[in-house]
């Protein structure tokens, strides 16, 4: 101190003044602020990450500021009333942190600390503050004094940065794992939800989890691959968007055989609900016959075939390949097929052989798919061409052979397949002729060698062919076997024609087929049988034993029918035995026998002939041989008729060619019932035909008067107004009950609303009334 | 009575002979005459065998009453 009392400097003075006031913390409203606000902010969480970083920041420059470190700098909060008190020295420094340099000095190194941490986020400041405060009060530590509060400031700065960064840089990662790892969790409900809520506090925690999730789930997040497959996550969540194998059994290939063949029967069986018993049993036996290798192309093919091949369809082609057979054979196995089918609906339309073919073409037709059909076809020219061959010894092999083979929808592997087999058949046979006839079939129908080389292979394709084949000529026959010749009769018949006239051939085919199939088929009925209704009974013996009897019998019975010639029967009988007995496949065996009888009965035939028609198509020779059988059952001499329809068709066309000439005036049902409704008393039955030539007198009247009405208005067309002009004449409709009324009274209402207008809403009136 | 008209054996009669052509719904009326006539032919057919004192209508009865029925349906 200066001597001079009176020159006391004001330096000195403050000095003075200094020294004495450092020891007590001025109180200054920033003092007091700054505590009130450290205070504040300290009693609550973390108001911010930027205002927790600047109290950690200040506490650390406090602890820094002051030489003694201040303990446990994890309590901010405890701290900062600790530094307090303490930091008198400090506070000072706090204070004049809080002074304009101070704020200053701690706004650059807050805005510092909080840019760097402000991503941390409260997370990780709440998370590390105390590592954070660690690393700042360790770094405190190192500092000294301004200089070091800087120093540390920075390395405060730095390291708690670091150390925040190093946190960010693990939350960060985390909070990606926790982000994707939350939407994994929240996409799978049942794990990981525990964590994933947490945030940043529990980030390593969740990320373990989220990376445990990521690993399970298939890891969204980059950060963790895995090699699970994100269906893994999706398994649970959306089912219906799982790629699942469709549980759809494949059907056995018998199993779809089956089907198709009952579609197929079916199909062109509305017309003829006759034969869809036996078509179904046969399909089901066929079914079960058809070997495996079926074709399921081919099965595909014949539902389509036979819906569009409708019976007036089959009624066309009937009548064409009839026409067509004689000329070309081989070629109008398509054709024959649907001359076939229409040779079974018209009884009339086809010929004596026609008719035959027709039949069983026809019958077949409608059972076999359009496959069938287009078997049925070759079968019924090869019978047309051959009337007198009733030896559908080949056609019958044929048709065995296709029934051993199997159901071959095409008819031209029928056709091969049919000759094949007749040509194994015969070669089974013992007989000579049979096998030359067949022979001669081959060598005739190039398709027959190709045939034998692809019949074995084919088996299953032709088997199936055969099968339908022989079905149709089951069927054919069933038409014919009506007589009662069990259908199994006929097939061996045909069999035996083999070569022989077409007709025999149709039958033996026919027959054969049947047999053919029954021996192939396990199960299977005698084809015809099952088809033709008439043929039912002999379905029924389709046993293979009662097949060979039925052959026999069917044999001469049809035999008696179709051929003629006596030595059918007898043949017939021979063949099926011998067809029995020779059938190495079944079919075959019957082939030959059939065609043996055949061969002898062919005696007209030529062998040309009936070698195209063995070759042609099964059915078509079934169709005749059914045919020919149920006409030599019911009659012996018409042939024609028996042709008009095998089994069913033939029971229909019988009746339906006496029926034609009869007039048919309205139905019994409905007449008889309107009579007795308006008797109100009994009535006897038997004034039906009375009724019915009444009826018939009046419509002839009535047309007339209709017609005179009509040319008097100069019109061309019976209209309505005619009518009414009639009942008034009549005396029905008077000035009292107009005729709307008479309408009310005995129309039905579908009626009543054509002929009475009716207004509707919108001005419209129904039915549309044109002036 | 509600049955299912015939109407095309309906349309055959009519057409029978004459390449006539038949309105629309010309047919149903056709129906109706026929049932009217039907119904007409019922009755008298009824009245006959009451007269027979039997119960039910016999041939013969219907027999007798159709010329008469026919006759005076003419138009």
């Amino acid at each position: 101190m200066d001597s001079t009392e009176d020159d006391i400097s004001a330096r000195v003075l403050l000095r003075r003044v200094l020294h004495t006031e450092l020891p007590r913390s001025p109180v200054t409203s920033s003092a007091t602020n700054v505590r009130r606000s450290m205070r504040l902010k300290n009693t609550p969480g973390l108001e911010s990450p930027g205002s927790a970083l600047r109290h950690r920041l200040k506490k650390k420059l406090h602890e820094s500021a002051s030489l003694s470190p201040l303990p446990s700098p994890k309590r901010p909060r405890s701290m900062v009333p600790n530094t307090n008190p303490p930091v008198t020295v400090p506070s000072p420094v706090y204070d004049e942190d809080m002074t304009t340099r101070g704020l200053l000095r701690g706004i650059i190194q807050m805005e510092t600390e909080a840019s760097l941490l402000m991503s941390g986020q409260p997370a990780l400041q709440a998370s590390e503050p105390n590592p954070a405060e660690a690393s700042v009060s360790s770094a405190g530590e190192r500092t000294e004094g301004l200089s070091g509060v800087e120093l540390s400031d920075l390395t405060l700065n730095t390291e708690p940065l670091t150390h925040v960064v190093r946190g960010l840089s693990r939350r960060r990662p985390q909070r990606a794992f926790s982000a994707s790892a939350f939407e994994k969790q929240l996409d799978q409900l049942p794990e990981d939800v525990s964590h994933v809520s947490h945030k940043g506090d529990i980030s390593e925690e969740k990320a373990d989890a989220s990376q445990d999730l990521d690993w399970s789930s298939g890891s969204k997040s980059g950060l963790n691959l895995t090699l699970k497959t994100p269906f893994v996550e999706k398994r649970i969540e959306r089912v219906g968007l799982q790629r699942k194998v469709s549980n759809r059994r494949l059907p056995s290939v018998d199993a779809f055989d089956e089907a198709v063949q009952r579609c197929l029967e079916q199909g062109p069986n509305q017309d003829h609900s006759l034969f869809q018993d036996g078509k179904t049993l046969e399909d089901s036996s066929w079914q079960k016959f058809t070997l495996c290798l079926n074709d399921v192309t081919e099965l595909y093919v014949q539902p389509k075939k036979d819906d569009t091949a409708g019976p007036s369809a089959e009624m066309e082609r009937d009548a064409e390949y009839e026409r067509e057979y004689e000329l070309e054979r081989a070629s109008e196995i398509p054709d024959s097929v649907p001359l076939i089918q229409e040779g079974k609906d018209h009884e009339l339309e086809s010929q004596d052989d026609d008719e035959e073919d027709v039949v069983p073409s026809s019958q077949e037709n409608m059972f076999l798919s359009p496959e069938d059909d287009i078997v049925l076809a070759p079968t019924q020219a090869m019978t047309e061409s051959l009337p007198e061959s009733r030896d559908v010894e080949l056609q019958d092999r044929e048709f065995v052979e296709e029934v051993e083979i199997g159901n071959v929808v095409e008819i031209e592997d029928q056709k091969v397949v049919e000759i094949e087999d007749d040509s194994i058949e015969d070669e089974n046979v013992v007989e000579d002729e049979v096998e030359e006839v067949q022979d001669e079939n081959v060598e005739e129908i190039e398709d027959e060698e190709v045939v034998e080389a692809e019949h074995r292979t084919e088996n299953p394709d032709t088997s199936q062919y055969l099968e339908r084949i022989t079905r149709r000529a089951h069927r054919s026959e069933g038409g014919g076997s009506v007589l009662g010749i069990p259908a199994a009769t006929r097939v061996t018949k045909s069999f035996g024609a083999g070569l022989n006239p077409r007709e025999k051939d149709l039958l033996d085919f026919i027959d054969g087929n049947r047999d053919l199939q029954d021996f192939s088929d396990e199960e299977r009925e005698p084809p015809g049988s099952p088809e033709f209704p008439q043929l039912h009974p002999a379905a029924e013996l389709s046993t293979p034993e009662q097949r060979s009897q039925q052959h026999e019998a069917s044999l001469a019975e049809e035999d008696v029918p179709e051929f003629e010639e006596d030595d059918d029967a007898p043949e017939e009988l021979n063949q099926s035995e011998e067809e029995e007995e020779l059938m190495d496949s079944g079919s075959a065996s019957q082939s030959p026998e059939l065609a043996q009888e055949e061969e002898e009965e062919e005696d007209d035939d030529d062998d040309a002939l009936s070698a195209e028609l063995s070759v042609k198509t099964p059915a078509f020779v079934r169709q005749k041989r059914v045919f020919t059988s149920s006409i030599e059952q019911a009659m012996p001499t018409a042939l024609k008729e028996v042709n008009a329809g095998p089994a069913p068709q033939v029971a229909k066309r019988a009746p339906r060619q006496k029926r034609q000439t009869g007039v048919d005036v309205l139905p019994k049902s409905y007449v008889m019932s309107m009579f007795k409704h308006f008797a109100k008393t009994r009535v006897a039955s038997d004034i039906y035909p009375a009724i019915n030539e009444i009826l018939k007198k009046y419509f002839e009247r009535l047309a007339d008067d209709l017609e005179a009405y009509s040319t008097h208005a100069k019109r061309k067309t019976i209209e309505v107004e005619d009518f009414e002009l009639l009942m008034r004449r009549q005396g029905f409709v008077t000035d009292s009950t107009p005729v709307n009324i008479l309408i009310e009274k005995y129309l039905p209402l579908e009626y009543r609303k054509l002929l009475i207008p009716v207004a509707t809403s919108g001005n419209k009136v129904i039915p549309k009334q044109r002036r | 009575m509600s049955k299912k008209a015939p109407r095309a054996a309906l349309k055959l009669h009519m057409k029978k002979n004459t390449n006539i052509r038949i309105g629309k719904n010309a047919d149903l009326m056709a129906q109706l005459n026929l049932l009217v006539v039907l119904h007409r032919l019922a009755e008298e057919s009824r009245v006959k065998a009451f007269e027979e004192k039997s119960a039910t209508i016999k041939v013969h009865h219907v027999r007798a009453v159709a010329k008469k029925m026919l006759k005076s349906t003419r138009g």
